[in-house]
């Protein structure tokens, strides 16, 4: 399955980590095989943004996702 | 002159149906959410609190949710305590998830629910269970877990499907998983732990294979993910309708269990 999703910087994920974006939705950042952080929003999660401070997100490109490797689960 | 002629009151009366009466606890459920307006819909819920109360597995359930209404703000809510606080386990949910009448849709990369739930703080080592309703398929994998929880040598956690693609995974409050065959990531997964020595677990079908317990988590248990030594990973794809966590039950407990979230998915149109 492939994944898309926007890259943000090292800064902007440290700094929205786990913040809401209203009383019960928060951002999750996740990094990829590099390390790299993205973001990923589903259509509600891109409405509901469109009305924060945080819209600017949303001009962000997607970009391809690739997981990092994770360890069987044992 | 009173008493003279029609009577002056009769007009003002009004003759309808009378409110329905709920629950108790079903009625704080349909208070908190406003997304719930219609009769057949609150008996349909109505009757399956009675149900879990006959049965006997209410008293014992810490959380239940049942995200089928569309948005976070509405399937926030614990059935058994539908407080909008972390101490009453509402969900919080990660950006990712879609929404619909069907359930919510895991996006596989980053989306899981916060329920602020602390096994040590709220179960023992040998009373817990908790159960996933999944609606839709997925490949077998081992790098995902519906729900749970991982200290390495204590482990509470659900894999509908593992990478083999014929067997479900689950530990509660042990260090190994158990296994139990499956055909598809369709139905009630069930694992409840009431002794030190073995667990129940099963999709639809439930049966007892030892296990040994070795603690209980002190870290949150998370829900379309594992929390992992604090590090929430291996996110879920699957719709879920329903989950729970609960103090353990017997095997017959979740049969009932299943029976009864089986007729409110079904009168929801959307059991599988």
């Amino acid at each position: 399955m492939e994944y898309y999703g926007r890259i943000v910087t090292n800064e902007q994920a440290n700094e929205l980590q786990g913040t809401f974006i209203d009383a019960d939705t928060f951002f999750n950042f996740v990094q990829d095989i590099n390390g790299i952080y993205f973001l990923f929003l589903s259509e509600q999660d891109e409405q509901d943004v469109s009305n924060t401070e945080y819209a600017y997100l949303l001009n962000i490109p997607l970009s391809p996702y690739t997981p990092p490797p994770l360890p069987p689960i044992e | 002159m009173i008493g003279i002629g029609k009577n002056i009151f009769k007009s003002n009366v009004k003759v309808g149906t009378a409110a329905p009466v709920y629950d108790a606890d079903a009625q704080a459920y349909f208070t908190a959410n406003t997304a719930i307006t219609s009769d057949a819909d609150k008996t349909a819920i109505n009757d399956f609190y009675l149900g879990l109360k006959t049965d006997g597995v209410y008293t014992k359930l810490k959380v239940m949710n049942l995200p089928i209404w569309g948005s976070a703000s509405t399937c926030k809510w614990n059935l058994v305590n539908p407080l909008d606080t972390d101490a009453a386990f509402r969900a919080v949910y990660s950006t990712g998830f879609t929404f619909s009448s069907g359930g919510i849709q895991g996006n596989g990369t980053s989306a899981y629910i916060d329920i602020f739930f602390i096994p040590s703080a709220v179960v023992t080592q040998n009373d817990f269970s908790y159960g996933f309703y999944s609606r839709t398929t997925r490949a077998g994998s081992n790098t995902i877990n519906a729900m749970g929880v991982d200290q390495t040598t204590i482990r509470s956690r659900l894999n509908l499907m593992s990478g083999s693609g014929t067997v479900m995974t689950g530990s509660v409050n042990g260090s190994d998983n158990s296994t139990f065959a499956v055909s598809d990531t369709k139905g009630f997964y069930q694992v409840s732990r009431t002794l030190s020595t073995s667990i129940n677990r099963g999709v639809n079908t439930y049966t007892n294979v030892l296990n040994n317990s070795t603690g209980i988590n002190n870290i949150n248990f998370v829900i379309f993910a594992q929390n992992r030594n604090n590090i929430i990973e291996r996110y879920e794809t699957v719709q879920c309708a329903f989950f729970y966590l609960a103090n353990g039950l017997t095997i017959a407990e979740m049969d009932n269990f299943k029976t009864r979230v089986n007729t409110l998915m079904t009168y929801f149109g959307i059991n599988v």
